[in-house]
């Protein structure tokens, strides 16, 4: 583990552009939804992830890292929506500040534990056979009735149901190793 | 780990909140009331329910978000230097064309100049198109296709040295306390904050600074140094002989720009730098007079050679990777 912490701050100091992508790759969207709990909207949550991309990259020869990388970027990024709130709240004198002062660090772990949960189970879903992908897409994402989903699909609603079971079966599975 | 069996299909009845009272009772006559059964449904019921959020993360697009960082970082790599024209780029910054061979005896000699420790080394070869190298201390590289950087992990700490094997257009970041050094074929270009191109090939150095000045020297002897100013030409020959002359090619650069420009040129040095520019082997098997005065920008060489033949008269034969020239 320590070993991949280094490998992954050796190459972010390289400034090697392809290893830089694959880290935006890997945590961008999660930090962009981690982003949008404090700031409450989703446009500016990239708008901050996106510049604080760009400053990371800028200064990555200068920054200290002794955390593991995911620790940063979360630390960094939700500094950066403090921050944010701040200032606009230097701006709207009368804006409260209770959403700040709610924010405890026990809660910004469990954040970070959530967002971490569902962008795995995005991953496995991304992953299931496409038969199955289809419908657990239809229900969970779109929130479709069974009933709907099998009319559409002209499947029985058994069918339906079997392939949504399957994949709960495997992200259950899969995410074995996980701690819930 | 093992996952236990859990009946899924009642489960699921059970999280629908559709279960009527004998599905209930159906799902508790499956499962023992063991606490372990227990904690495996909250498992199961929580990855159902974050199924659903993590549909947020269909709604993000990365890639294209990626896009826009990445033109972000680019722009602020080179600002300053912006998108350049040709004109621009012969007017105001320095350019250094390099033709070298022997490669190897200098690579290693860099390489392990320094105490064996642990030290990595990144090498990026520009295999299909033209690639930007972002280097760590904020200066920008071009490489030209079939070309290769190679440096260490403790450049811009120890020092701010790369090794070329080609042909790369070096944008360096000035006011560094290190200076910027560039290992290529048997020469060493030092460099402290200024753009310019690299070519090496089959022996001959040669270096061309359109602003700025560079020191170009062989790697044996340092103190024979050949200092190149604006707007002037510096060689180093098979024999090591460094030369200089005023004046400097206009399609240095075509590589990168994609452009070729010719005034009044004749035609055989127009079909040089055609070669060049499009990677083929020139032979000219006429006697050439004719001059040409042309612009060719992103251009494929068909459409090229179809211009020429028109108003040379000659015929080109590119069958083979060569540029065949004939009357």
């Amino acid at each position: 583990m320590k070993n991949n912490i280094n490998k992954e701050i050796t190459s972010l100091r390289s400034g090697d552009i392809s290893a830089y992508e694959s880290l935006f790759r890997q945590y961008y969207a999660a930090l962009v939804l981690f982003a949008a709990k404090y700031v409450s909207d989703i446009d500016l949550a990239r708008e901050i992830v996106q510049d604080f991309f760009v400053r990371l990259y800028e200064k990555r020869v200068s920054i200290s890292i002794d955390v593991s990388i995911k620790s940063y970027l979360y630390r960094s990024v939700y500094n950066s929506c403090i921050n944010y709130l701040n200032q606009r709240n230097i701006h709207e004198k009368h804006a409260s500040n209770i959403r700040l002062e709610s924010v405890m660090e026990e809660d910004v772990e469990n954040e970070i534990m959530t967002i971490d949960l569902q962008q795995k189970i995005f991953e496995i879903i991304e992953e299931l056979p496409l038969k199955c992908r289809q419908i657990f897409k239809m229900n969970r994402f779109e929130g479709l009735k069974n009933e709907e989903i099998a009319r559409m699909l002209n499947l029985s609603k058994r069918t339906v149901e079997t392939q949504i079971s399957k994949a709960l079966k495997i992200l259950r599975t899969r995410l074995s190793g996980y701690e819930m | 780990m093992n996952v236990l069996k859990m009946p899924y299909k009642a489960i699921l009845k059970m999280l629908d909140s559709k279960a009527q009272e004998n599905d209930y009772q159906m799902y508790m006559n499956q499962i023992d009331s063991e606490s372990h059964h227990n904690k495996e449904h909250m498992r199961i019921q929580k990855i159902w329910n974050e199924s659903e959020n993590a549909r947020k993360f269909d709604q993000i697009n990365v890639l294209d978000d990626w896009k826009a960082v990445r033109s972000r970082i680019r722009k602020t790599m080179s600002a300053g230097t912006e998108r350049m024209s040709l004109t621009l780029i012969l007017s105001r910054i320095a350019a250094v064309m390099i033709l070298a061979i022997g490669l190897g005896f200098v690579f290693y000699k860099v390489l392990t100049s320094q105490k064996v420790q642990t030290v990595k080394v990144y090498t990026y070869r520009a295999e299909r198109t033209v690639e930007e190298v972002y280097m760590p201390d904020g200066s920008v590289i071009n490489l030209n296709i079939g070309s290769s950087l190679t440096y260490r992990d403790d450049f811009n700490h120890s020092g701010r040295d790369v090794v070329l094997e080609g042909e790369g257009l070096f944008d360096v970041v000035p006011g560094h306390k290190l200076p910027f050094r560039v290992f290529t074929g048997e020469t060493v270009i030092e460099v402290t904050g200024t753009i310019f191109s690299v070519y090496e090939k089959e022996g001959v150095v040669k270096v061309a600074v359109i602003d700025g000045t560079v020191k170009l020297s062989s790697v044996d002897d340092s103190n024979t140094q050949l200092q190149i100013s604006r707007n002037q030409s510096g060689y180093m020959l098979p024999n090591k002989e460094l030369k200089i002359k005023d004046g400097i090619d206009a399609n240095n650069l075509s590589w990168k720009t994609r452009l070729l420009i010719f005034d009044e040129t004749p035609l055989d040095s127009a079909l040089i730098d055609i070669a060049h520019y499009f990677r083929r082997n020139l032979a000219i098997e006429s006697d050439i007079s004719e001059k040409v005065t042309a612009e060719f920008e992103n251009q494929p060489l068909n459409e090229i050679l179809d211009e020429l033949e028109q108003v040379s008269g000659l015929v080109f034969d590119t069958t083979g990777g060569s540029l065949t020239v004939k009357r």
